[in-house]
């Protein structure tokens, strides 16, 4: 009896619970929906016919479904934007995650006066915006140029060389080399490794976790990069798809299928990793303010 | 804190001394050369020291050098706000939420944003702009009569449209910096003040607001960097074939823009680097500020 009373008095407050956790989705996901709106806007247009794009007003749904702009899209020089940029975003994530652990377990694992100094430095100027100094940066191009005799400029070479060394990626190796014991380390040393080989079986497994999302993040980053390539290459030989995709827009006669079958096949890749990876990627910048 | 200058160990101490050379050729020694052209008239590869000239002739002599300040100035004060507003109350509302799968499925999808190319969803920002009524926006505000704007292509309306972009771009990372910060409240505080039958709006006002304070500061400095480096908006929003970007008549060239142009387009690189230095002292100082903030996250 005492428990049926209970419950009654309870329903209306568990109704309103209810109807709260509808309102909060439905709000919730209604401006998710407009987050999104961008990129459905660039599926739906890739797929809808030349004369469909330009109706007044535009249709919601594609009327005339085609893969025409698709097909067309993928000439040998749109393929190889897409090379520059894989080789430009992974070239750059291969070598950032050899660096930046091997210098963060020396600066952890094996203290220095010079290593403190160093790290502070790398904190000091880690928040300089790359717009800073990008004279200059394309002026060393030049002079390594001349003076090794090797050309910088419109290479993958001079894209890739101010991200060898990596402040950003430093910084969170060094976070997560504090969690690897120092026991584990004199262990192997009692059993004779050498230091690389210490780092090799030890230390890289242990820093796993991170090194993957140093990865994820170096790629994304230099895949979406706009100003240093569109500094450094100068033919379409080189450029990467950011760069690429800007003959798409500036022409006069704007075919917007060709346009945004390009932009949807240049969203794909980050898409692909973004949904198998995106834990990693939200950790990474809730932790470190990753930018 | 550590007694030898360089570790015992000689590799490490090869792997330190490399890491430092290098650094120095890219980062360091770049950022002190952007300060020493830019008392020269770096011009290819002539160059002579002209003192201060570069300094003057941007306040006195280049109404495009104010006129990119204010640009700069007035994009970060639309988007910082709308971005810091917006991402405060989805947070709250997504922390919410209760079920980690649909809140893993939410703060993803604001998300996405940031992490897609930028370069690539603007093909599309500049369709849906479109200034007759083919492009979305204008269909839309047609169809309630409010007539059409002329969006990217009227020196009023061409900033906002791109503080519209730039906010969408946003907002989730600042999303998911709020979500961090407000996961560190502890759970006694909620509590406590339910027992003491607060409403939620005194919750949020009392307790998650203040406790936030440090998360929100944090906020206001990445959002202030963030978009004093305002570049790759106006570049592929406004571009057209045959002229510089950040039209119509400069409407949208923002600082770094500006850098550009007069680096990589008319090849001033002297005047170029005395802008950059403009632009690194408000950084400079904000960074700073940063530090501060910084250690004062660690006590709290």
């Amino acid at each position: 009896m005492d428990r049926l009373r209970l419950r009654i008095s309870l329903a209306p407050a568990l109704m309103r619970m209810r109807i709260e956790k509808t309102a909060l989705y439905l709000g919730l996901g209604m401006v998710a929906l407009l987050f999104f709106l961008p990129i459905y806007w660039v599926i739906v247009s890739s797929v809808k016919a030349s004369d469909e794009l330009l109706r007044i007003p535009p249709t919601w749904w594609p009327h005339t479904f085609t893969l025409e702009h698709h097909i067309r899209v993928w000439t040998p020089k749109f393929a190889r934007y897409f090379l520059n940029s894989l080789v430009y975003a992974g070239g750059v994530t291969l070598v950032v995650i050899l660096t930046s652990p091997l210098v963060a377990f020396a600066l952890v694992k094996h203290p220095s006066r010079f290593g403190d100094f160093f790290f502070r430095l790398i904190v000091a100027t880690m928040m300089v915006p790359f717009a800073v100094y990008v004279v200059p940066l394309h002026g060393l191009l030049l002079q390594l140029q001349r003076l090794l005799g090797i050309p910088m400029l419109n290479t993958y070479w001079g894209m890739i060389l101010p991200w060898v060394v990596y402040p950003f990626g430093i910084f969170l190796m060094r976070q997560a080399m504090y969690g690897v014991p120092d026991d584990l380390i004199d262990a192997a040393k009692i059993d004779g490794a050498s230091t690389l080989g210490i780092f090799w079986m030890v230390v890289v497994p242990l820093v796993r976790g991170h090194i993957m999302a140093l990865a994820i993040f170096s790629f994304i980053f230099r895949y979406n990069d706009l100003l240093w390539p569109l500094v450094v290459a100068s033919t379409d030989k080189m450029y990467p798809l950011t760069v690429g995709l800007m003959e798409f827009i500036g022409s006069f006669f704007v075919e917007y299928g060709l346009i945004t079958a390009a932009a949807a096949a240049a969203i794909l890749p980050v898409l692909v990793l973004y949904i198998f990876l995106q834990r990693y990627i939200i950790q990474g910048v809730a932790l470190t303010g990753f930018k | 804190m550590a007694e030898r200058f360089l570790p015992k160990n000689k590799v490490a101490a090869v792997i330190l001394v490399a890491a430092a050379i290098y650094l120095a050729m890219v980062l360091w020694f770049p950022i002190l050369q952007a300060f020493a052209w830019s008392f020269t008239d770096k011009f290819m590869f002539k160059m002579s020291w002209v003192g201060l000239a570069n300094y003057r002739r941007m306040f006195t002599d280049d109404p495009l050098f104010v006129q990119s300040v204010q640009v700069t100035l007035r994009y970060m004060l639309m988007v910082l706000p709308a971005t810091a507003v917006l991402g405060l109350i989805l947070a709250v509302f997504v922390n919410a939420v209760k079920n980690v799968t649909v809140r893993g499925i939410l703060t993803a999808s604001y998300f996405l944003a940031y992490v897609i190319p930028l370069v690539a969803v603007a093909v599309v920002w500049r369709y849906m702009f479109e200034p007759s009524r083919i492009g979305l926006f204008n269909s839309i505000l047609d169809k309630f009569g409010l007539g059409t704007v002329r969006w990217l292509m009227d020196t009023q309306t061409a900033l906002p449209s791109l503080a519209i972009v730039g906010t969408w771009h946003f907002t989730g990372y600042v999303l998911i910096i709020y979500l961090a910060g407000l996961q560190t409240i502890p759970d006694v505080f909620y509590e406590a003040a339910q027992i003491d039958g607060a409403n939620r709006w005194n919750v949020f006002r009392y307790i998650t607001l203040p406790l936030l304070t440090p998360t929100i500061l944090f906020v206001i400095v990445i959002g202030t960097l963030h978009n004093m480096m305002m570049f790759t908006e106006t570049y592929v929003m406004t571009s057209q074939m045959g002229m510089l970007p950040g039209g119509p008549l400069g409407s949208t060239t923002s600082m770094v823009l500006y850098i550009w142009e007069n680096a990589f387009a008319y090849q001033k690189e002297g005047y170029a680097c005395a802008i950059s230095v403009i632009l690194f002292i408000p950084i400079n100082i904000i960074t700073i500020f940063q530090f501060r903030l910084i250690r004062a996250r660690v006590e709290y």
